[in-house]
């Protein structure tokens, strides 16, 4: 009796799995990219990301999301003492301490920029002023679609609102 | 507030990964859906499908683990669930096939 010849999945594959020809692959390529990147135009999808957290935009805890938005409203008026005082009027609480240190996080991971004020007279301690970079503007915008909100832990009972 | 959107390079970035994804990894989706739907119309269409749900919504954990093997197994999935559909209408449609 012939022994039957086994086949491996490999094999098993290319014989009986129906492919398609080069031409055809290439042309259904292009068919389909078209209406993807027609899709893909109704989306924005500027701070989106197909890996690590699904984000091009770097992540913020509930207090940087504060700080960042003093700065950001700020501007060119962005010091500590001015941060300081808005991000009291959120939460309530003076916390000086926390933001000096908040401001320090987000330098270091680029978020704002530190500038000496060129306004300060000759012998002055120069104020610093803090200002939103590009990644910081998106890491605001990513706050916000997460849901993020700036008034928090009203100890005067008022409506944060 | 200074948030509103202004269109930078970084804007591209998801673009030119969901390009690169679908250049690796069109052709064995494209033989994985036809096999199953039998046409290319239906073909193209579930990979169509397939990619529009890959930016809709994030990144999932078997997706960053083997992207190649998520994409196929969507790709025939969503072959198989559009032949379900047709068949279905086919029979409920008056004078279809029972």
């Amino acid at each position: 009796m012939k022994k039957r010849k086994k086949m491996n999945m490999d094999e098993i594959l290319r014989k009986y799995w129906p492919s398609a020809s080069h031409e055809e692959v290439e042309s259904a390529d292009e068919r389909v990219w078209k209406r993807v990147e027609a899709e893909l135009d109704k989306h924005d999808t500027s701070l989106r990301s197909l890996y690590g957290d699904g984000w091009s935009a770097p992540p913020l805890e509930q207090l940087e999301f504060q700080v960042l938005t003093a700065v950001s409203l700020l501007d060119d008026r962005g010091t500590l003492k001015s941060i300081t005082a808005m991000v009291h009027k959120w939460t309530g609480r003076e916390m000086v301490g926390h933001v000096y240190l908040t401001l320090g996080g987000l330098a270091e991971r680029g978020i704002i920029t530190l500038h000496s004020d060129p306004t300060s007279e000759y012998g002055e301690e120069p104020q610093h002023r803090f200002k939103i970079t590009e990644d910081g503007d998106r890491a605001l915008r990513r706050a916000k679609i997460e849901g993020k909100e700036l008034v928090t832990d009203r100890e005067d009972g008022l409506d944060p609102r | 507030m200074a948030t509103t959107k202004v269109p930078t390079i970084k804007d591209e970035i998801f673009r030119q990964e969901l390009d690169a994804l679908y250049r690796e990894n069109f052709r064995p989706m494209y033989r994985a859906a036809k096999c199953v739907t039998g046409n290319r119309h239906d073909a193209d269409e579930a990979i169509e499908k397939v990619f529009v749900r890959v930016f809709e919504g994030q990144p999932s954990r078997v997706f960053r683990e083997n992207p190649i093997a998520y994409l196929c197994k969507a790709a025939m999935n969503e072959a198989r669930n559009r032949g379900l559909r047709k068949l279905k209408k086919l029979m409920t449609t008056p004078g279809g096939t029972r």
